[in-house]
């Protein structure tokens, strides 16, 4: 007999007029990695909420730990005993890892805090899973996966049946994402269960004992690991959409890389972490950044996008040194770009031509430009899209503005920060897309990234940041991305 | 001190009346305008095809006033009466019964078309033809509700055997149970439509070879049997419709089970809905190019447990 943790029959839920899921029938069970690939990112939201808080149902029913715990028929507004951790630390900053887990939790039901006591608690724990760290280390002080272990150890030892990974890869490294499974399958063994969500079909596919497509807030197969194995690139495709496909994209190596010199260069730079960084970047060269240190990872972060200075050394453009926030040359794309670089009060077209200025005499001033740049664009990005208003557009939508401004910007480099983060399948899609347009350009690209999963196609090469140097991973012939599929 | 006595004296009777107020709007709340919305919310998602309407007595059931009472149970009713579940079953049966073909003399003339194929040396006729006498003596007679998981595997495996006929070793079926959950019951002819309609929408349009998986599997509190074909698949769009017909139960008075070439899956879905309740039935997940797989949810019940509650029911 197989025992359910968590069962959603046929649940519809809806905000005023807003269908968020739809006739959704998901199980999961004991013991079991359950998967899920958002195929679009819609309804994953209000998943994630309602299998916690018990949101009212529109029609159906959830069972949790074999009892009823939310129905159409009754309200109840219990909270149900799942764990969710997600990019956003769920951790009081200020206290340690003990206060953290057993006051904070349901770890402790003693009214008197005592540190010692509650440290030989925590201990046996700590020892299981071979995770050394002092349990009196500030939750401000963890990295991203100290704290993700942290939130585990919390839901284990408060009994939370069900944890839910949401995009963890998206913000902690490669290798520790290895020794993360080899912890879930510790606990799996134990008869805890989890539920893995991520974008990336190849890190589904190696954890999880089945996966749960959804689109557009319903689930529409449920694939166990042989079917994801055997459907992998017939799951890519239903994922992009109309969007071109990766492997369909024609090799970066027919764009022509100059080989001249260097368009951008860091030169021996050193901060808090970083001790004399030294990286080249070539014309039209794609070139990933893949974090092993995730503090490093930071502070390259905070010098790109100008929120700190190093203590020596700096970025130089054509061998010239430059502040990278104050020249049109180099583009910076943060992360979230569809929330950080879009101006909603601004129209769709002042957001497109904000700075092309430079290329574009009397840019502001004749509509005729405008006019001439929205036929030129209307192919590509669609008739009526000038005309929305920017705030209603899509997630994708206002993705794509941020690159055709970049593109219209004309900079010889581009460094996209995190531009995957929280993407599900069919933007990423979209934005390897938009990253092949500026290759094409002859604009070089630099990612910053904790997964290289999506690069691999179009990466030239990929370096990996660890405290004060950058290691070049070798791509095999035939073993990039595309090839994989 | 006199001047503050008056004052408070004269605001105790606006006091007494705003507490009034308060009083009233709170009943009137919780009496009146509570009930009217949650009576509105739940007619208007019977109306969006739910099956929401409670039966009558039942906890939580809104009566807004003696006549409303009465029209929910009339709809309730005609919703869950007999009749509906000897429709849907009478729904269930092949175009043969349909027609008033007597079943006798149905296998009579198979039994004699068996007979002259083995006379003849036509041992594939035989076979094919006793495949077929044994599945329609399973379809046509015993019309009961419930059978054994077992049998309805065994009528999907004379199917199958009638189907390989056709296409031979391009199909397969393979049946999986990690436990005997042969002695559960279930709706009768629940099974062999999900199956046949596997086969002809899903593997017969694919190009190559297609196998169909019978999965089975014992919950705490229900039997869960999965149908899953590596077929053709379908459409978000249309997956969507297939499972917004299902759960709304908008076909069973209107079934085309000649056009969906078999039983409609939301017959069997409605069978189960009438024996078992809402909670059970049928769910679709499906991929274009894929395959399909219909998940059947029906509650752990055995031939004892239904014995006792017959027998309760009795007295």
């Amino acid at each position: 007999m197989e025992n359910e943790v968590l069962h959603m029959s046929r649940v519809t839920y809806k905000t005023e007029d807003r269908v968020l899921l739809q006739d959704f029938e998901l199980s999961v069970l004991e013991g079991e990695i359950l998967g899920i690939l958002p195929l679009n990112g819609y309804g994953l939201k209000a998943f994630l909420e309602l299998i916690k808080e018990n949101l009212p149902l529109y029609f159906g029913q959830v069972f949790y730990e074999k009892k009823l715990v939310n129905s159409w028929k009754d309200m109840h507004r219990i909270t149900n005993d799942i764990t969710v951790i997600e990019d956003v630390s769920s951790l009081v900053a200020g206290q340690d890892i003990l206060s953290n887990i057993y006051m904070i939790g349901k770890g402790s039901d003693q009214y008197f805090i005592r540190e010692q006591e509650l440290e030989k608690k925590l201990r046996p724990f700590l020892e299981d899973i071979g995770f050394e760290i002092s349990p009196y280390t500030k939750a401000e002080a963890l990295t991203a996966f100290e704290r993700v272990m942290v939130e585990i150890l919390r839901a284990v030892i408060s009994g939370h049946r069900l944890i839910v990974l949401h995009e963890i890869s998206s913000f902690i490294g490669e290798w520790q994402m290895v020794r993360l499974y080899e912890i879930m399958n510790h606990y799996v063994k134990q008869g805890f269960s989890f539920i893995f969500i991520s974008g990336h079909v190849e890190e589904l596919k190696g954890v999880c004992h089945r996966t749960a497509l959804m689109s557009n807030g319903k689930i529409l197969k449920i694939l166990d690991r042989e079917e994801m194995d055997r459907h992998l690139l017939k799951i890519y495709k239903e994922g992009a959409g109309n969007v071109p496909l990766a492997n369909k994209i024609e090799g970066t190596k027919t764009i022509s890389k100059n080989q001249d010199g260097p368009v951008l260069e860091i030169r021996n730079m050193t901060g808090q972490i970083l001790q004399g960084l030294e990286l080249r970047v070539a014309r039209g060269e794609y070139l990933v950044i893949k974090a092993k240190d995730n503090r490093a990872f930071e502070e390259l972060r905070r010098y790109v996008l100008g929120k700190s200075s190093p203590k020596e050394g700096a970025f130089y453009l054509n061998g010239k040194k430059v502040d990278l926030t104050q020249t049109r040359d180099v583009a910076v794309i943060k992360e979230r770009a569809d929330e950080t670089m879009i101006f909603p009060r601004m129209s769709y077209m002042d957001n497109l031509m904000l700075t092309a200025d430079h290329r574009i005499k009397n840019l502001w001033s004749s509509p005729s430009i405008a006019r001439s740049i929205k036929r030129e664009l209307k192919d590509e990005l669609g008739e009526h899209i000038f005309e929305k208003k920017v705030e209603n557009l899509s997630q994708k939508n206002k993705i794509t503005l941020v690159y055709y401004r970049v593109l219209m910007q004309r900079p010889k480099v581009a460094i996209c920060i995190l531009p995957f983060k929280d993407a599900d399948i069919r933007l990423r899609a979209r934005i390897m897309d938009m990253h092949h347009k500026l290759l094409k350009k002859g604009i070089a690209v630099v990612t910053l990234t904790m997964n290289i999963t999506d690069t691999m196609l179009l990466a030239d090469r990929v370096l990996e940041l660890d405290k004060n140097k950058l290691t070049e991973l070798k791509i095999e012939e035939g073993q990039d991305y595309g090839e994989k599929l | 001190m006199g001047t503050l006595g008056d004052g408070i004296r004269n605001k105790v009777p606006g006091l007494i009346f705003a507490l009034i107020l308060i009083v009233i709007y709170i009943i009137s709340y919780m009496v009146v305008i509570r009930p009217y919305f949650k009576a509105e919310y739940e007619i208007r998602r019977m109306l969006g095809g739910y099956r929401t309407l409670k039966e009558p007595g039942a906890k939580g059931r809104i009566n807004l006033t003696p006549a409303v009472e009465d029209a929910q149970d009339a709809v309730y009713k005609v919703l869950n009466s007999t009749q509906a579940v000897n429709m849907n079953k009478r729904q269930a049966q092949y175009l043969a019964l349909q027609n008033q073909i007597n079943p006798h003399f149905l296998y009579n003339t198979l039994d004699g078309i068996r007979s002259e194929a083995l006379i003849a040396g036509l041992r594939n006729v035989a076979e094919m033809t006793e495949a077929l006498a044994i599945f329609f003596r399973y379809t046509i007679s015993n019309v009961e509700n419930l059978v054994s998981i077992e049998d309805e595997l065994d009528n999907c495996r004379t199917y199958f055997r009638i189907q390989q006929y056709r296409f031979g070793e391009r199909l397969s079926l393979e049946i999986e149970s990690e436990e005997d959950l042969g002695g559960f019951l279930i709706p009768k002819l629940t099974l062999q439509p999900i199956l046949e309609n596997s086969i002809i929408h899903g593997t017969e349009m694919k190009i190559g070879n297609g196998k169909t998986t019978i999965s089975l599997h014992r919950m705490d509190r229900r039997i869960l049997i999965e149908v899953k074909d590596d077929g053709v698949g379908m459409d978000e769009e249309k997956l969507e419709t297939l499972n917004r017909e299902l759960d709304s139960g908008t076909k069973d008075l209107n079934y085309k089970g000649k056009a969906m070439g078999g039983i409609a899956l939301s017959n069997v879905n409605n069978r189960i809905h009438l024996l078992f309740g809402e909670e059970y039935g049928l769910h679709v997940y499906s991929l274009k190019d894929i395959g399909t797989t219909i998940e059947i949810s029906i509650p752990a019940v055995t031939e004892e447990m239904e014995r006792r509650k017959k027998a309760k029911d009795g007295e």
